[in-house]
């Protein structure tokens, strides 16, 4: 970041450009910057790059030595640049920036910065070479079918990613930046043509007004963009997919991509998309809808299994079968509290076993495993401190939170979990029937980017038969609703 | 408002020439019908390309050809052709109509719990025969439908939709009555005060928590509620225990029927609301006829399965909450009876949001500067404060005030017309 105010163009001479830089990026308390002063092309330069940032051997084969073996030309200093940007550079990507500032925010991203004297222009020169994660397998988002590479921090490595699936020339892909101080570059992707004009206006918009110093995260910049930060579910999908971010823009949904984040934004969405898994279009139509089927039963049992539970055998035992609420009661018998507050203390202890798994370290995770299995799970119920029925249901309830592929909506059932235990457990059926509409209406009332949550349920829209049942490929044959109603190319 | 009688009754003997709708194409060859934008003259990027845009024939006559009415009705339904290349446009138009299309999903609720609400409170030893009464309710609904339409459809209600906000509070409070009845006999021995502070408030919440248009979508995603539960207790109550009490067909007379059947007017006018407090479709073409059907079709098959098999107590002292468990107990399964007191539950709460948020709605259109938060509350604070102040007399006074409300529903219908010009 720099630290002084920087004018608003280069000087002629170069001793004065070198001060000003230095003022504004302190060499003698960053250690990091490199200034490489030499004379080539009958003039002195500089080049100044960040260590570790640029590639030295990349530095000196196609800056540094097509440089200094060049003969002087006949021209005047101003055109120096120029002439080494058409004629002497080797590097592939090069261009000319007459604005101190944004030369300052190039190098600081790693680019290299060369002054020649008596020109008013700076010469970036895009030698990165700095180490970063190669192209790996997806961490949270893993297919049975389907390809198996994720983003990875580099920007330019997730856009080579899209460009690759979507070799069209529909698809754009627009620089913008985040944050005041720290100006973070993210790139705005949409394909020309499926995507509306009124949500890119939109987004970009939002873009523009954040007021953030700095923008560290893919997280942060979802919470910043969404329609309503109190509401109970994501207003966008973060995926660390290619081939799904290049679904979304198919749909004609816009997708943001920061630099250093490995997941890709995607907005607007709806519940739906939280809900669907990229296997299952991979997938054959039946097996498709089979796992969508099965993943919603999980998400009610996530959601309801618990509170129903606690709900029936507090206020209303007569409507259990009288075997099971025979067993029910002999079990209860020896405990010492309630249904409500055991079924409540074995939810947390769930969420606290998961978050541990998540914090371990790898070598600790075993142990974890074999502490929350035996002690926990066996020797609770063996020494009659919670109820073998209560422990399943509450298991149940965790693996059917942990089907859903999103992992906010997951974390939000989870949440919905433990609010809807107690209000089943003071209030009975009504208390939970009760929660359930304000949770209906809560999200429906909720938009993403302007666009309904619920939508193409309520309110209901065209769309293609995709929702619950996966009908088959040859018969989806409509863009997403979000898009406009074209159909789409075969 | 006269003349709004001359046009109602001019559209009825098909005096006046119905003016075509913008834009139908090949909506016959369409599967599931399709948000179609269609090309003028063959530029090809609609859905069909190729389909040329064609003018809505004449709409027929319900009264002289109601069979070819209702079918150009049901067909015109599932057309969504806009005479559109903008896709921007189509995009809106599409989003309108969805809108239009929850809201009517969600009144058709309310309307259904009102309705079965009525047959709940008429049943008694008599209950064999009010099938008929209920049948009966079929014309004077089919009235006020083509009335509504002819008011509001289009539009929505103006400032005559404040006539109707008593039939919304009188809704309110008979749906939060009946709840809380029903829950205080599924919890007998749970303190009632709570839950009359406790469940009003979580419903409020709701409607407040869903802002402009959540409370409709919410609601409306429940649409398909009142057709599985229905189609079940049919199955286990009336094909097990056969269709005796579906005679005589004519009831115990006319006039008794008559009569019965006029106590089941004011459950009607929901149908009003359909048209009044829905958005507006983006054109006049009808909107949301499934969305409508569905769930009042779940309700005639559930009022069918409750004249058949319920076993009526003497008397009709009964309470509401108890009334409302006769047809799951009277299929002799526990499973079956839990389900219907919590499709119950569910139903009333569904349709005491509605009503707050037709009310809120309401309130808005008559009052811009009032903000729709303080709206919605006030009405639930009026619904809420009704069954505090008066628990016990609150029932009687409903089965004297209910059938009232179809009078300002024909006023307001009737000051629309007069205003359409």
């Amino acid at each position: 970041m720099p630290t002084q105010a920087l004018p608003a163009a280069f000087s002629h001479a170069l001793r004065r450009n070198t001060a000003m830089l230095h003022a504004c990026l302190q060499p003698e308390k960053n250690n990091d910057l490199i200034t490489r002063p030499f004379h080539a092309l009958g003039a002195d330069c500089a080049l100044f790059y960040i260590d570790g940032m640029a590639s030295g051997d990349e530095v000196a084969q196609h800056i540094l030595r097509p440089l200094l073996a060049a003969d002087a030309p006949p021209i005047p200093g101003a055109a120096l640049a120029r002439y080494a940007v058409t004629r002497c550079l080797t590097a592939p990507e090069v261009k000319q920036e007459p604005s101190p500032e944004k030369a300052v925010t190039e190098l600081l991203r790693g680019q290299c910065l060369l002054l020649l004297d008596g020109c008013r222009e700076a010469v970036i020169i895009d030698m990165r070479g700095f180490v970063h994660r190669s192209i790996g397998r997806p961490v949270n988002e893993r297919v049975v079918i389907g390809p198996h590479e994720a983003f990875n921090e580099v920007l330019r490595d997730n856009l080579t990613l899209l460009h690759r699936k979507l070799p069209t020339e529909k698809l754009m892909c627009r620089m913008h930046q985040a944050g005041r101080q720290v100006k973070t570059q993210l790139a705005l992707c949409w394909l020309e043509g499926a995507c509306p004009e009124r949500t890119l206006r939109e987004l970009e918009h939002r873009l523009d007004a954040i007021g953030q110093d700095a923008v560290d995260s893919i997280g942060v910049l979802q919470q910043l963009l969404e329609d309503d930060p109190f509401a109970p579910l994501p207003q966008a999908v973060l995926t660390e997919r290619p081939d799904r971010a290049v679904s979304f823009l198919q749909e004609g949904q816009a997708l943001v991509l920061l630099d250093g984040s490995p997941r890709a934004l995607v907005m607007p969405i709806s519940l739906w998309h939280l809900c669907h898994a990229p296997d299952d279009t991979s997938m054959r139509w039946q097996y498709g809808t089979a796992m969508r089927l099965l993943r919603l039963a999980g998400a009610v049992a996530a959601l309801l299994a618990p509170a129903l539970l606690v709900c029936v055998y507090t206020f209303h035992p007569s409507l259990l079968p009288m075997t099971l609420l025979t067993s029910i009661l002999q079990s209860r018998t020896v405990l010492p509290i309630s249904l409500y507050a055991e079924a409540f203390f074995l939810l947390l202890i769930f969420d606290l076993i998961n978050e541990g798994g998540t914090r371990a370290p790898e070598l600790m995770g075993s142990s974890l495993g074999l502490v929350s299995t035996l002690i926990l799970g066996t020797a609770a119920v063996e020494a009659r401190i919670v109820s073998p029925l209560l422990l399943i249901t509450v298991a149940l309830s965790g693996v059917g939170s942990f089907a859903l592929p999103d992992y906010s909506l997951a974390f939000a059932f989870r949440m919905a979990q433990l609010l809807l235990v107690p209000v089943a457990g003071l209030l009975g059926i009504g208390g939970l029937c009760g929660a359930l509409v304000l949770l209906c209406c809560w999200v429906g009332g909720m938009e993403s980017l302007g666009a309904p949550y619920l939508a193409p349920t309520a309110p209901g829209r065209i769309h293609n038969p995709d929702l619950v049942l996966r009908a088959p490929i040859r018969r989806q044959g409509l863009r997403g609703y979000l898009a406009f109603h074209v159909k789409r190319d075969k | 408002m006269l003349q709004g009688l001359k046009r109602f009754f001019g559209r009825l003997t098909g005096r006046r020439k119905d003016r075509s709708a913008a834009g139908r194409s090949g909506s016959r060859s369409s599967v599931g019908g399709g948000d179609q934008c269609s090309p003028a003259a063959g530029h090809g990027t609609g859905l069909y390309s190729g389909a040329a845009a064609a003018a809505v024939p004449v709409r027929q006559n319900l009264l002289r050809h109601p069979f070819a009415g209702l079918m150009d009705a049901l067909r015109r339904s599932g057309s969504r052709a806009s005479a559109s290349d903008d896709p921007e446009l189509c995009r809106l138009i599409s989003r309108q109509r969805g809108a239009a299309n929850a809201y009517r999903g969600a009144v058709s609720l309310l309307l259904a719990a009102q309705l079965l609400l009525w047959l709940h409170r008429a049943a008694g030893p008599q209950g064999r025969t009010l099938w008929q009464a209920a049948a009966l309710l079929w014309l004077p609904g089919l009235g006020l439908w083509m009335l509504s339409k002819t008011a509001w459809s289009g539009r929505g209600a103006g400032q005559e939709g404040l006539l109707l906000l008593p039939c919304l509070l009188l809704d309110g409070i008979t749906l939060l009555s009946a709840l809380l009845s029903l829950l205080t006999r599924l919890m007998p021995s749970y303190p009632p005060g709570i839950l009359r502070v406790v469940i009003p408030l979580l419903l409020i919440g709701g409607t407040l928590l869903g802002r402009a248009n959540g409370a409709a979508y919410g609601t409306a995603l429940w649409r398909r509620l009142l057709v599985i539960p229905p189609a079940v207790l049919i199955w286990l109550t009336v094909a097990a225990r056969g269709t005796d009490r579906l005679f005589p067909i004519l009831g115990e007379g006319v006039w008794h029927t008559l009569r019965t059947a006029s106590g089941g007017l004011g459950a009607l006018w929901p149908i009003a609301a359909l048209f009044a407090l829905s958005p507006p479709a983006p054109d006049r073409r009808p909107a949301g006829l499934a969305h409508t059907l569905w769930p009042l079709a779940g309700a005639a098959g559930m009022g069918l399965a409750l004249c058949c098999a319920a076993p009526w107590q003497a008397g009709t002292d009964a309470p509401m909450g108890e009334r409302l468990l006769w047809l799951g107990r009277s299929s002799g399964s526990i499973t079956v009876s839990g389900l219907g007191a919590g499709f119950w539950v569910l139903l009333l709460m569904l349709g005491y949001c509605v009503a707050l948020h037709l009310t809120r709605r309401v309130l808005v259109q008559a009052c811009p500067k009032l903000p729709g938060g303080w709206a919605a509350a006030l009405a639930g604070v009026v619904t809420a404060a009704a069954l505090w102040l008066w628990p016990e007399a609150l029932p009687q006074w409903l089965t004297a005030l209910l059938p009232w409300r179809m009078l300002p529903t024909l006023a307001a219908a009737l000051w629309g017309m007069g205003r359409k010009k």
